[in-house]
């Protein structure tokens, strides 16, 4: 390879790495603009160096960034904090029963915590009295789905938990 | 403050701690260590099959022998030596046991100088060519370049850990740079 090749390569390569001094930079952007061919050869190098970086963090575990900034972590914080205010509001509507449906013995139909039909009862479709909007709250490793009931005030609340998962190579091994 | 500095009161605030076995400590010191530990293995063995087992192994080691570490400065290059050991380790017993060698990663690169136009592959199938180039390199050149392209480490950082001086690191990426894009002439798209 040839020498200006070379030195054109590590100044591209100082300069992918953060490295590169002012000079060097200038130096390069210099070079870049009355070469074509070097611009090229630069454009060649940024594209694999991002994807290369990017398929490296994916396949290692890494995220493909490297941290979260302090901004999206408080964002995050007050995302979840709001998350936690809406489900003590609709903890706490007005009209929500204090008893335990269960201990009352006469929930209405419409609720959640009706008891189910005995075996034979035929089961009658009856239409919602009102939509039943689903409110999701999602979380890196849980998601809540709220469900309101045909009784005001009443909530099924579904929380499903994301099972961490790995693959894991097995071999014969005789 | 530079980092060099932060990293030492870092390592000795944790370091103790951990050695009494505070878990937290310990938790924080794999959360901290674990992506370039991965990153060695990787680069040792050059085969993502191996590094989560060897990443656990290294790890259950450290616990074990983490009251040998007497100066917490040394962390960083303690640890390397453990994973890189492990990963050697790890790497001649599937040998031994008479897995594939390293000879299969480059399969698929190309088809004697008539690379396939990879600018036309899906996301995941490039990604799969791009690390298995980066497995076809020589380990002296994958080693700076995995813990660069992973880490975002400096050039000081990697000369570092590895005992090699600024500028024999800077050739070896410029060289990894070089070999990777001659491997993937023209499969990168842009």
């Amino acid at each position: 390879m040839s020498e200006p090749t070379h030195e054109l390569e590590r100044l591209i390569s100082r300069h992918l790495d953060d490295e590169a001094t002012a000079d060097e930079r200038r130096e390069l952007n210099a070079h870049l603009r009355r070469d074509p061919a070097a611009a090229a050869l630069f454009q060649e190098y940024a594209d694999l160096d991002r994807e290369v970086q990017g398929a490296l963090r994916s396949a290692l575990g890494r995220s493909p960034f490297r941290c979260v900034p302090p901004w999206q972590r408080t964002v995050r914080v007050l995302a979840l904090a709001a998350a936690a205010c809406v489900a003590v509001m609709f903890w706490s509507l007005p009209g929500r029963e204090r008893t335990a449906p269960a201990r009352q013995g006469t929930a209405q139909a419409g609720s959640w915590f009706a008891p189910l039909p005995a075996a034979g009862d035929t089961l009658v479709k009856r239409p919602a009295r009102f939509d039943r909007p689903e409110i999701r709250f999602t979380r890196p490793r849980t998601d809540w789905v709220v469900i309101p009931s045909d009784t005001p005030g009443e909530f099924l609340v579904i929380e499903v938990s994301h099972v961490p998962t790995r693959t894991v190579r097995v071999h014969k091994d005789f | 403050m530079t980092n060099a500095t932060a990293d030492v009161e870092m390592a000795q605030g944790l370091i103790s701690p951990a050695q009494r076995g505070t878990r937290a400590a310990v938790e924080r010191m794999i959360r901290e260590h674990d992506g370039w530990v991965r990153g060695v293995i990787f680069a040792t063995t050059g085969r993502r099959d191996l590094v989560d087992d060897v990443a656990q192994h290294v790890w259950s080691q450290v616990w074990q022998r983490l009251d040998s570490l007497h100066d917490p400065r040394r962390l960083r290059s303690w640890l390397y030596a453990i994973a890189r050991n492990a990963a050697i380790d790890a790497s001649q017993e599937r040998k031994r046991r008479g897995a594939v060698g390293l000879e299969h990663v480059a399969d698929g690169l190309g088809d004697g100088g008539h690379p396939a136009p990879l600018r036309l592959l899906a996301g995941g199938e490039l990604r799969e060519t791009l690390l298995r180039a980066v497995e076809a390199l020589p380990g002296l050149y994958r080693e700076p370049f995995v813990l660069r392209h992973l880490e975002d480490w400096s050039y000081a950082e990697i000369s570092g850990l590895l005992g090699l001086s600024v500028e024999t690191v800077e050739t070896r990426l410029v060289r990894a740079r070089r070999l990777l894009r001659e491997m993937l002439e023209g499969k990168v798209d842009r």
